[in-house]
């Protein structure tokens, strides 16, 4: 009987263990819990101000508990944790699709291909550590669109100002705050290279001298269909390097300034090597961090289009927006064993809310609010505003580099939907929701 | 030897219940499931018939609930529930077991409150169904046409004409908002 208890207990222990890769809630630190970490002298210091040796465990666990809080591996390859699973990886289905793997017909599948533009590479974390820890915690606050050439963009996160300190301690443990020499020469001869090694057809400056908006909208390299993807392995890297590139003029305050140079000379992740001596990438490095930056004009947020006359019925609002856009977050979880998805049932750090913008019942129930009680989507502001087109339209304040107070814009990570849209969206509710 | 029971137990249901944890499930919602997963697109179908009001063809869809043919316990959830609305709606059979069913039914939504009602004015039991269906409509979480064409059922002046007027808008087919009373 003993054995049987012991060998019973064993291996519940292992299928523990085993489940801890897939992503269940995990328990984290509240909000405002600690942020102190004891160095090995017994001292306790804020977290954001060691470097990795002054990282207890205990430390190293919470931080990478915010990795699992907020499921930085659904997108991001992250070091030291494991791949999120096929389907709650954000990118690997259209991958699959785009590479004609997926599990699907192939008249499917080309179908798919022609409507998949967004979702398909993200940056890897392994290479954070390059980057200035308050730039990475801002960003996690305040996240905005980085790389011209993605259409996905870092979603805004319920994330605390305590747990993107953390966050961004564990991606950059280290810090290296040594300045980089900016003569003028070298300032010189690095905007020379930046030229002649045509940095622009991948890279937007914007606000530089030497920005130049065709030029990087011609160097667009598209991934190559099926079968050529199997054949053609360099195209698809410099598709994915394109894609990836960000706008140069947040290097400054982006990257270390003594670990720019490094990765010019010896880039890693989407980046390709451009055989360079160390020299040049120290004057492209000068260049990057010296060359003036005009300041960017403030972005007006547009304003709501009126309500339409004509009638707007459910299956042109559903077409259009819920079926075209929010559906893949906030599904049926019926369907999906489930999982109705980030938004319906939770993920990225959000709690369930319930939310099915699939169908007409379902945008109809609302969604939970912080209690255990739905709430309309519909319901108004105190500006008339409906609760749903609010969201909608705060995801352009956002764009424009704002926020509004406790409304989240969505589509979370993507593109702000068109105002024709969300006029059909407003001129739909203002009509009483016909179906 | 109780304690010896007590861990026996406990390990027991421990292992179950690392063994039942789902491992699979789809981030991207189901896009691609109402693509190419059969059952899934069989539920979607018989749901559109029934918002349609094409009953025969639900009917003829909808295989005798039991059976587990439906791959998974939420779906074969869902077809139990799409069985008691049809029978409700088109043959008003088996409604002591849509109530019950409606009550019971474990991962409720508020379409399971609002079928629940429908089973209750069946059933005769008009108080609780007036009940369940005015908060709806007061919280504007009504799901769809049927609520109100039951709510106006089940209602009397301005209350019944609001319900009715509602029920034109968010109905698919109209003339479900025309259903007789039902007073007590």
């Amino acid at each position: 009987m003993k054995r049987v208890a012991i060998l019973l207990v064993a291996i519940a222990t292992l299928g523990a263990c085993s489940r801890t890769e897939k992503w269940t809630e995990q328990a984290t630190p509240s909000e405002g819990s600690s942020t102190e970490v004891t160095t090995s002298s017994g001292s306790a210091v804020p977290s954001a101000a060691v470097s990795s040796e002054g990282l207890g465990t205990v430390a190293r666990v919470a931080a990478g508990d915010m990795i699992e809080k907020f499921q930085c591996a659904r997108c991001h390859e992250v070091p030291q944790t494991g791949v999120a699973e096929r389907d709650k990886h954000c990118f690997t289905c259209h991958q699959q699709i785009h590479d004609g793997t997926f599990d699907a017909k192939p008249e499917t599948l080309v179908k798919w291909r022609g409507r998949i533009q967004s979702l398909r590479h993200a940056p890897s974390l392994a290479h954070a550590d390059r980057l200035q820890r308050a730039w990475v915690k801002r960003f996690l606050l305040h996240p905005h669109d980085v790389r011209p050439g993605s259409i996905a963009e870092m979603p805004r996160l319920a994330i605390s100002d305590a747990e993107a300190d953390r966050l961004a301690t564990f991606l950059v443990p280290v810090e290296d705050a040594a300045p980089i020499d900016t003569a003028p020469a070298l300032v010189a001869r690095g905007e020379k290279l930046y030229r002649d090694l045509a940095c622009g057809r991948c890279h937007r400056f914007t606000g530089a001298a030497v920005d130049d908006a065709a030029l990087h909208a011609g160097g667009r390299v598209a991934d190559p269909p099926p079968p050529a993807i199997e054949t053609d392995p360099a195209r698809r890297s410099l598709a994915i390097a394109w894609t990836l590139a960000p706008d140069l003029r947040f290097a400054r305050d982006r990257v270390q300034p003594a670990q720019l140079a490094a990765w010019i000379e010896a880039p890693r992740g989407a980046m390709p090597k451009l055989s360079i001596s160390r020299d040049d990438a120290r004057a492209l490095a000068a260049f990057l961090v010296a060359t003036p930056v005009v300041a960017r004009s403030n972005h007006v947020v547009p304003k709501r289009l009126p309500i339409l006359e004509r009638e707007v019925p459910w299956a042109e609002v559903s077409a259009r927006v819920f079926h075209d856009t929010c559906w893949h977050c906030h599904a049926v979880p019926d369907f999906a064993h489930g999982d109705g998805g980030p938004g319906n049932s939770g993920g990225f750090g959000f709690a369930p809310r319930g939310l099915d913008l699939s169908s007409y019942t379902g945008i109809s129930q609302g969604a939970f609010d912080r209690g255990s009680e739905r709430r309309s989507i519909f319901e108004k502001l105190p500006d008339g505003t409906p609760r749903v087109v609010a969201h909608l339209m705060a995801r352009h304040v956002e764009a424009a580099g704002g926020s509004v107070d406790g409304i989240r814009g969505m589509p979370l990570g993507i593109p702000a939907l068109t105002l024709e849209q969300i006029q059909l969206v407003d001129t739909w509710i203002a009509q009483g929701r016909p179906q | 030897m109780p304690g010896r029971l007590t861990l026996l137990t406990t390990t027991a249901l421990t292992l179950i219940a690392a063994l039942v944890t789902p491992n699979h499930a789809a981030a991207c919602g189901n896009a691609d499931r109402m693509e190419h997963d059969d059952a899934v697109k069989r539920i979607a179908q018989i749901e559109f018939h029934l918002r349609y009001e094409q009953h025969w063809l639900a009917d003829q869809a909808l295989p005798t609930p039991g059976l587990g043919t439906w791959g998974t316990e939420e779906l074969e959830d869902r077809a139990t529930d799409l069985r008691y609305v049809l029978d409700l709606r088109w043959k008003k059979r088996k409604v002591g077991h849509a109530v019950e069913w409606f009550r019971e039914r474990p991962r409720k939504t508020l379409e399971h409150r609002a079928w629940l009602a429908e089973a209750l004015v069946e059933n005769d039991t008009l108080h609780e169904a007036r009940t369940i269906l005015r908060d709806l409509d007061k919280r504007d979480v009504m799901p769809d046409g049927h609520g109100y064409a039951t709510l106006a059922r089940i209602t009397q002046g301005d209350e019944r004409i609001a319900a009715l007027s509602k029920c034109r808008k968010r109905a698919v087919v109209k003339s479900i908002c025309g259903a007789a009373p039902r007073t007590t």
